[in-house]
């Protein structure tokens, strides 16, 4: 089934600081949009927005049409992972997999050699990356219509990362998927529609001489 | 005869007695995913409340002579517990571990029902409490 995400007149600021002016963003089942953007540019405030945990004066967003106001309080509909590790730290792996097992397919837990090897050991005592290959698996295998995935990479080997983007592709079968990530070599390599933050505002990317027009990426010496 | 009707009867009532327990169960699931959480509350909450209770109960004393009575104390530690502790410990939360709320919003649980399902929690724990302290009081 195609499921749609409109998210439309996203306005936030900090203060006097305008972070998000008018943004619009669009995300379909099959897609894997790629936000990219310079620090403090608003890319996790926006995905915060787009979840409905980070409140804003002005938003529109429906899901297939439909208007909701927090779209996390809704079943089935988004999951979010945020840029910080968020599991509780004094549980072990096989519990927070317990936890989640209302909509995740246990045996994707249990293949994983990764995962396997650290089953009873608690969050906290876990390296960074294995802590953030957890999560980004939990977060996939959530029955939801769309992923939004802040920084998903971080902390990770790149045999993990490479694991990683081949569940993402594989998800987006049948999930919307937005995710942003400061190596944006690896959001090129999976992403299927780039966009960027600049100045508040959200630009659709084609190319790469697009990258450097919006001075994502450093013009090439000659 | 009288054994292939109770078997029989038996057959009938099992899906019925699964359309019942299954709600139960599920709902069973879910209270589960709010442990994490109030464990975490109900912790510093056991600690605060004890101490409160303490200095609670000596203050009564330099204000009465005959000091606390039972029932006084009891009343002492059920505020501390349903009332400054129970806050202090969701407040601790939000300032140290704020991270872990959206461990509870991917599980479809918002921050209001955290703290009202963990404060229930916290009525029912202290019905023991009162019960046990009442047995105390007769012996």
């Amino acid at each position: 089934m195609q499921n749609s995400f409109e998210a439309d007149s996203i306005r936030k600021s900090f203060g006097n600081k305008q972070v998000l002016t008018d943004i619009y963003l669009s995300c379909k089942t099959g897609d894997i949009i790629g936000l990219l953007g310079r620090n403090g540019s608003g890319k996790s405030t926006l995905l915060k927005i787009l979840y409905g945990t980070l409140y804003t004066d002005f938003k529109h967003i429906s899901v297939n049409g439909e208007y909701m106001k927090q779209p996390f309080k809704e079943e089935g509909i988004v999951s979010f992972l945020c840029q910080d590790n968020f599991l509780p730290k004094n549980l072990t792996v096989k519990k927070v997999i317990q936890l989640f097992d209302y909509s995740v397919n246990e045996s994707e837990f249990f293949n994983d050699d990764i995962l396997s090897k650290v089953y009873n050991t608690k969050i906290g005592n876990l390296s960074g990356g294995e802590s953030r290959y957890l999560e980004v698996k939990l977060i996939l295998g959530l029955d939801t219509q769309f992923v939004f995935l802040d920084e998903p990479f971080n902390g990770m080997s790149p045999i993990h990362i490479d694991i990683i983007k081949d569940l993402i592709r594989q998800k987006s079968s049948k999930k919307g998927i937005v995710l942003t990530d400061h190596d944006y070599r690896n959001v090129l390599d999976i992403a299927n529609k780039y966009m960027i933050l600049f100045d508040g505002g959200i630009k659709v990317l084609k190319s790469k001489e697009d990258f450097i027009y919006w001075g994502y990426l450093p013009e090439e010496k000659q | 005869m009288f054994h292939f009707k109770y078997h029989n009867l038996i057959i009938s009532l099992l899906p019925l007695a699964t359309i019942k327990t299954l709600p139960n169960f599920l709902f069973l699931r879910m209270i589960k995913k709010y442990i994490p959480y109030s464990w975490q509350v109900l912790k510093l909450n056991l600690i605060v409340t004890p101490i409160a209770t303490f200095f609670g109960t000596i203050l009564s004393k330099s204000f009465s002579e005959k000091g606390a009575s039972p029932d006084s104390i009891l009343y002492l530690f059920m505020i501390s517990f349903l009332g400054g502790g129970f806050l202090l410990g969701v407040l601790y939360f939000e300032l140290t571990k704020s991270r872990e709320y959206y461990f509870y919003y991917n599980l479809g649980i918002s921050k209001l029902k955290l703290v009202l399902m963990t404060y229930l929690y916290h009525i029912i724990l202290s019905i023991p409490i009162i019960i046990l302290a009442r047995y105390a009081e007769l012996l």
